[in-house]
């Protein structure tokens, strides 16, 4: 094996971890501040995903520019079924949240699928203006999409952390996220910060299926997987860690393209779970313990 | 013997009606599709009173699939492996997701909620795994086995359809009142003590970590149950789609829809929502009709979140109630 293969599986790898990099986020911002656990993540992503291939395809519209569209459409999806679902939820018994995300998953993903099915039937993928383009990088010829996509990831999640701890509303997310009665003792809106929470995860949920999208085909079903891989990922940096979500979700995205590559294909989506089955057994608080 | 039958005397009389109503509906119906149908429903009745039991113990499984897709696998490759005639492989098959139970359960040991179904879930993807590449020699990897009948040779097709809907019916049945017997035994009240407070359950001198072993080995087993019998009697085929996330989602779906808690539940809830289904799917499609299912159970689970079965048995108690009443007012 050379140099440029090794370079080639980490590319890879970083892309695909920017991918559960912007899932677990979303995820462990909502569990931080709500303590839910949304099992249909993978739903929204796919939605946001579908969005941005409709704008790319059928309007013509840049696909890079759709995304943000299909962030704002899927952050107000979000914002709904906070308001109208988890919210109902609150003081009933933690484990209906789980079955209430559940319920979620075969509406949004049947709400989905039947639009989707009878136009494209399998799978279909984001084409890009810039698909055939590369970057020359001398040991590797990188596409010229990765090099966006990671870049976009990146701005984002930069973006994000600014917001989170630089101006207030970031500060009433963590507030509430690190102690929800206090902050509502100090006048936060504890209700007004989930909402928009969840509105948040949604988008960045629309953007990672997005980005998705424009490297891998993609139907209807295919989110439940990478969601769940982003709950190990969360589980390996610490639950409610936004660091831990994004340091977990490069280096897992890295560990499974090595993985797939070392071991064979099959191996792509047990990685995942043999990962976070060591990580409980060893260190069961994940590798970044803190609030947001 | 008397004991028991006097403690599990309501379950015993719930079973007999059961029977008995289904062996009706036998008499009365005779159309092949109807009579697959309700075999389906005995058979996942079977896996939603695994699951149901399972999570009777603090422990909401979403992988249960594994144990499910495992019970096919083991009762099959026994048969045609071990050339053990299949009526002995169907119960001897459960055994590898019992121990698969309690594989997974000592694993989880220490998690609740959303952490378990993660990681439950989590499990039944590295099964798949396990199964196509580890045990491929076994188990003919992505492209499967086929299953040996169980119904005697030469039996035409009406008849067989006849022979798996009594099979089911029957396994059903013995399964309810040995879930039944367990969650009205001291076991099962420590699966209530766990389920509703692990610490306080383990200051009274439950062993958690024990029953919860205890729930994950029998709940596995059957499922395993159902598992092997569906792969016997009705898709006589199993691949490794199994461990696919929609077989572990049903039994959650059966269960909630029911009424958790309740021997009972898994049985109505799997009858309510798989006839509705079949109903639905004819009306509206499949899209549709699974949407329908997604609002069901969010509504269940946001508006009656004991699900159906409290409902009905306290209409069935009060009628009870009212002729025990008029009985005693008769001098």
């Amino acid at each position: 094996m050379d140099l440029a293969t090794l370079v080639r599986v980490l590319t890879w790898g970083l892309v695909t971890g920017s991918v559960y990099m912007l899932l677990a986020t979303g995820i462990t911002l909502i569990f931080g501040v709500m303590k839910v656990v949304n099992f249909a993540h993978g739903e929204l992503m796919m939605i946001g995903a579908f969005i941005t291939f409709i704008l790319a395809h059928s309007a013509g519209l840049n696909p890079y520019l759709a995304i943000f569209v299909s962030m704002i459409a899927v952050g107000l999806v979000g914002v709904v079924i906070e308001r109208f679902g988890f919210r109902l939820l609150r003081d009933g018994e933690k484990i209906n949240e789980v079955f209430f995300s559940i319920a979620l998953i075969l509406i949004l993903q049947n709400a989905l699928a039947r639009v989707f099915v009878p136009r494209f039937r399998e799978h279909v993928q984001i084409k890009t203006p810039y698909a055939t383009e590369v970057v020359d990088l001398g040991l590797i010829q990188l596409r010229y999409d990765f090099v966006v996509l990671l870049v976009l990831a990146w701005a984002i999640i930069t973006g994000l952390s600014v917001v989170l701890h630089r101006t207030r509303l970031g500060r009433d997310v963590r507030a509430t996220s690190q102690n929800r009665v206090g902050a509502m003792l100090m006048g936060i809106r504890a209700e007004r910060v989930d909402m928009l929470t969840f509105g948040i995860g949604a988008a960045l949920a629309a953007l990672a299926g997005s980005l998705y999208g424009i490297v891998n085909p993609f139907s209807p079903y295919t989110g439940t997987l990478p969601s769940i891989k982003a709950f190990a990922v969360i589980i390996l940096g610490g639950l409610g860690s936004v660091r831990g979500a994004v340091v977990g979700g490069l280096l897992y995205g890295v560990i499974e393209s090595a993985a797939t590559f070392f071991l064979g294909g099959s191996w792509r989506d047990a990685t995942a779970f043999v990962l976070l089955i060591l990580v409980l057994l060893t260190r069961p608080q994940g590798l970044f313990r803190e609030g947001t | 013997m008397g004991a028991w039958a006097r403690r599990l005397r309501r379950e015993l009389v719930v079973a007999a009606l059961m029977l008995a109503a289904a062996l009706a509906f036998l008499a009365a119906v005779r159309e092949l599709y109807v009579l697959q149908m309700l075999s389906f429903v005995f058979i996942f009745a079977i896996y939603a009173q695994s699951w149901n039991l399972v999570a009777h113990s603090g422990q909401h499984s979403l992988g249960h699939a594994a144990f499910l897709g495992l019970g096919s696998y083991g009762s099959i490759v026994v048969a045609t492996r071990l050339g053990v005639p299949s009526a002995v492989a169907l119960f001897l098959g459960p055994l590898v997701p019992a121990l698969a139970g309690l594989g997974i359960g000592g694993l989880c040991r220490r998690l609740r909620e959303a952490y378990f179904g993660m990681v439950t879930f989590g499990c039944t993807a590295i099964v798949q795994v396990l199964v196509v590449e580890q045990f491929g020699w076994l188990t003919n990897r992505w492209d499967g086995l086929d299953a040996p009948r169980l119904a005697p040779e030469g039996l035409e097709i009406e008849r067989v359809a006849v022979f798996n809907y009594v099979l089911g019916l029957a396994l059903m049945v013995a399964t309810y009142v040995v879930v039944a017997s367990i969650m009205r035994s001291r076991t099962g009240m420590a699966f209530i003590a766990i389920h509703d407070n692990e610490a306080v359950a383990a200051a009274a001198g439950v062993s958690v970590v024990r029953y919860r072993l205890l729930a994950m080995t029998v709940g596995g087993y059957i499922a395993g149950l159902a598992g092997a019998l569906n792969g016997h009697t009705l898709t006589r085929h199993i691949s490794p789609g199994v461990f696919g996330i929609e077989d572990s989602i049903w039994p959650v779906l059966y269960s909630i829809a029911g009424g958790l808690g309740t021997a009972e539940g898994p049985i109505l809830g799997t009858l309510v929502v798989r006839v509705f289904w079949e109903w639905a799917i004819r009306r509206v499609g499949g899209f549709d009709s699974l949407i329908l299912i997604g609002l069901m159970l969010a509504l269940v689970v946001t508006m009656l979140p004991r699900g159906i079965y409290p409902v009905v048995a306290r209409a069935v108690g009060s009628i009870g109630a009212r002729r025990r009443r008029r009985a005693e007012a008769r001098p």
